[in-house]
């Protein structure tokens, strides 16, 4: 790309009102991974990197962590779907954004790397969710390869009618991958950008991007909680923590008991909020007791 | 869409306000305490499956 070239774009970004923070995908190189680095789960859920919501459909296969080597530098990790078994309906990797009001008739621009074990068609896909009502617009084949290509969509999105709802109402950027048949399909540097310009891929810290990350999924590998010649009784207050960041609403809680307790029972939670969490048992065992439980918190749209 | 399956529902009593806190629901297969706030999407499935008639949540103990 000549100089002139980077200098008309980079007047363009600024005319569109952003030089920064220009990624509203979070995650879109795929370096925060709290949930696991690789999943065989086929319904939809948020199963491997964080922000990113997946299904395999009614195929079967894996989507996991890739470690980029010397491709693509300076990106880290992509996210490797490999589809072992055809579905009959696309699997897909999506990303829901907050807050459609910031996406209604606007111009947006998407732009993403990939490469695949053959030559395949990806099709991308927004959705701009108004008034609890999908709107699907501009659908383009995307033909990857097997080399590492950047590929650009430009959009001017729906103006529906209808009010706006809070619950229900935001913004969707989707990847459909094939039916019939097998391969492997590499993603990574998603971004998308308000205007009708592709910028360079913003690159952030690994400590902002887990910020955002948390705002939307919050994982603690292991409290310690223990005592010693503490009395028997239920509802004993074990644990609690401010998040560190406040989360998209109060989050849903689920305890990993992986590293065990001892003298204890009936852990629950109670009296959280989107920045706090409380905990409490029953301590049974007066002479010692310890909890080493972690836990997830989810607030992801 | 994210397709969940709900075997079992309860309310929670915040033992500090003796109010309802929290449904301890089994998602998945997995133990979850999610809050009554319609935006959340644990909730809002709980909810929708209650409306169809195919989830009951159980009163607090």
């Amino acid at each position: 790309m000549s100089k002139a070239r980077q200098l008309a774009d980079l007047g363009n970004v600024y005319d569109d009102g952003a030089l920064s923070n220009r990624n509203r995908i979070i995650n879109g190189d795929f370096s925060i991974w709290q949930r696991g680095t690789s999943s065989t789960t086929t319904g939809w859920g948020y199963h491997t990197a964080d922000r990113w919501n997946t299904t395999l459909r009614d195929g079967a296969g894996t989507m996991s962590q890739y470690d980029m080597g010397a491709e693509l530098r300076p990106f880290t990790y992509a996210l490797k779907t490999a589809i072992t078994s055809a579905a009959t309906s696309s699997p897909a990797i999506q990303q829901r954004i907050e807050d459609s009001r910031k996406f209604k008739n606007q111009t947006v621009t998407l732009s993403f790397y990939a490469k695949a074990s053959k030559n395949i068609t990806v099709d991308t896909y927004f959705n701009l969710i108004w008034a609890n009502t999908d709107n699907t617009t501009t659908a383009q084949s995307n033909s990857i390869t097997t080399s590492w290509q950047k590929f650009t969509l430009t959009a001017t999105l729906p103006d529906p009618t209808g009010t706006y709802n809070s619950t229900y109402d935001n913004f969707i950027c989707r990847f459909d991958l094939p039916i019939s048949d097998t391969y492997d399909f590499y993603l990574t540097g998603v971004q998308l950008e308000v205007g009708d310009t592709a910028t360079p891929f913003e690159h952030r810290s690994y400590g902002d991007e887990l910020a955002r990350c948390q705002r939307y999924y919050y994982k603690v590998s292991r409290i310690r909680a223990s005592a010693r010649g503490s009395t028997t009784g239920s509802n004993q207050s074990i644990y609690s923590s401010s998040f560190p960041t406040t989360m998209r609403v109060e989050p849903t809680l689920v305890w990993d008991t992986s590293n065990g307790q001892s003298g204890t029972s009936d852990h629950e939670f109670y009296g959280a909020s989107a920045e706090h969490v409380n905990a409490y048992c029953t301590i049974n065992d007066t002479s010692y007791w310890y909890i080493n439980y972690g836990y997830t918190a989810d607030a992801e749209l | 869409m994210n397709e969940m399956t709900i075997t079992s529902a309860q309310y929670l009593v915040d033992p500090t306000t003796n109010e309802k806190d929290r449904v301890k629901a089994t998602i998945d297969g997995v133990q979850m305490f999610v809050p009554l706030d319609p935006t959340n999407r644990h909730y809002a499935e709980i909810m929708r499956q209650v409306e169809a008639g195919t989830l009951t949540i159980q009163e607090a103990e």
